[in-house]
C-alpha cells in the first residue's frame, strides 16, 4: 500500500483530525482563527500590492522608496500568514470520509507551500533587518503626527470577518456529522 | 473509532444534516462554508466599489452572489473544503457574473439562425445546446 493510500485509509477512518481527539470545539476554535487570519492576511496582501502599483509613478519600486519598502515588508508578513492560513485551513476543512482522496492529496500538498509562506516570512525578516536602523531614525523625529484612534472605524470589517469565520467555522464543525 | 476485540474497524459513517430548499435536498455544513465565505470575500474585496458607486449596489451584487453560490452548492453538492473555495471565488468574480452571463446569454443568439425543432432528434439537438452553453 502507498503512503498516500494509507492516508486515505487514515482520513476515511476518522471524521477529524486524530490530533484532536475527537474535540470538536477545539477543532473549530483552530478553523476559526485559521479561516479569520488567512482572509485579514489576505486583505494586507491585495491593499499593500494595490498601494505599491498604484503608488509607483513616485513612489519608485526599484531602486525602492522607503514607502515600498514599509509596503513590500508588509505584503511579505501578510503572504506568510496568509499562506500558512490557507494549507491549514485545506487540511483541517477537507479531512472529511466522504472525500478522503482530496483530504490526502491537501495533507501532501500543504508540505509544499509551508516552505513557501516561511520564504516570505524569511524575505519579510531580510528586508526589516536591512531597513530598521535608518527607519527607526526617521520615525524618532518629532513632531510625529500618528493619531491612530481616529482610524478606528478602519477596524469594523476585520471584526465583522472575524465574526462571519466563526460562525463559519462552528457551523461547519458541528453540521457536517 | 470503535476498538473491538484488539481491532481498530473503521467506523466514520458521517450523518452530515441535510436540509432541504424548495425540494432540492443539500447539505448544510458546505452550505454554510460556501454562502458565508462568499460574504467575507465580497465585504473585504468588494470595498472599493463601494466608495465608486455606493452601497446599494454592493448589497445588490452581495445578494446576487450568494444567490448564484446557495445555487451552485445545490447542483453540484461538494464537501466543505470545495464549497469554501466555490464561495470564494464567486464573491471574488462579483459583478464579473453579470458579464459571464451575458457572454452565455448572447451566445444563445449569435449561432447560427434556430433549426426547426418537431421531433424527437431536434429536441434533443436543441437541449444539448442549452446544456453546452
Amino acid at each position: 500500500m502507498s503512503k498516500q493510500a494509507a492516508l486515505t485509509r487514515m482520513i476515511e477512518r476518522s471524521p477529524m483530525p486524530l490530533s484532536f481527539g475527537d474535540d470538536k470545539v477545539l477543532m473549530a476554535i483552530n478553523l476559526f482563527l485559521m479561516m479569520a487570519m488567512m482572509y485579514i492576511g489576505g486583505a494586507v496582501v491585495v491593499t499593500k500590492i494595490g498601494a505599491i502599483v498604484r503608488h509607483r509613478a513616485y513612489d519608485k519600486i526599484w531602486p525602492p522608496h522607503p514607502v515600498t519598502l514599509h509596503r513590500i515588508m508588509w505584503a511579505c508578513a501578510g503572504c506568510a500568514l496568509t499562506l500558512r492560513c490557507v494549507t491549514e485551513t485545506s487540511t483541517l476543512l477537507s479531512w472529511s470520509p466522504d472525500d478522503a482522496g482530496l483530504g490526502a492529496v491537501m495533507q501532501t500538498l500543504k508540505r509544499y507551500i509551508d516552505p513557501v509562506s516561511l520564504g516570505f516570512a524569511a524575505t519579510w525578516i531580510l528586508v526589516l533587518t536591512l531597513a530598521n536602523d535608518t527607519m527607526e531614525q526617521q520615525l524618532r523625529r518629532q513632531p510625529l503626527p500618528i493619531n491612530m484612534w481616529t482610524k478606528k472605524r478602519e477596524l469594523t470589517r476585520p471584526a465583522l470577518v472575524v465574526l462571519i469565520s466563526l460562525a463559519m467555522a462552528f457551523g461547519v464543525v458541528f453540521t457536517r456529522g | 473509532m470503535v476498538k473491538a476485540a484488539g481491532i481498530v474497524v473503521a467506523a466514520a459513517a458521517l450523518t452530515p444534516l441535510t436540509k432541504d430548499l424548495l425540494g432540492y435536498p443539500f447539505e448544510v455544513a458546505p452550505m454554510i462554508a460556501a454562502v458565508l465565505s462568499c460574504w467575507v470575500v465580497r465585504l473585504y474585496y468588494g470595498a472599493r466599489a463601494r466608495s465608486k458607486e455606493g452601497w446599494l449596489v454592493d448589497v445588490s451584487i452581495t445578494m446576487l452572489t450568494s444567490l448564484f453560490t446557495v445555487g451552485a452548492v445545490l447542483m453540484m453538492r461538494p464537501s466543505p473544503f470545495p464549497a469554501l473555495i466555490l464561495g470564494t471565488g464567486i464573491g471574488a468574480i462579483g459583478a464579473g457574473l453579470i458579464r459571464i452571463a451575458e457572454k452565455k446569454a448572447r451566445r444563445l443568439f449569435d449561432d447560427e439562425p434556430p433549426e426547426v425543432v418537431d421531433d424527437a432528434e431536434g429536441v434533443r439537438r436543441a437541449m444539448e445546446k442549452v446544456r453546452n452553453l
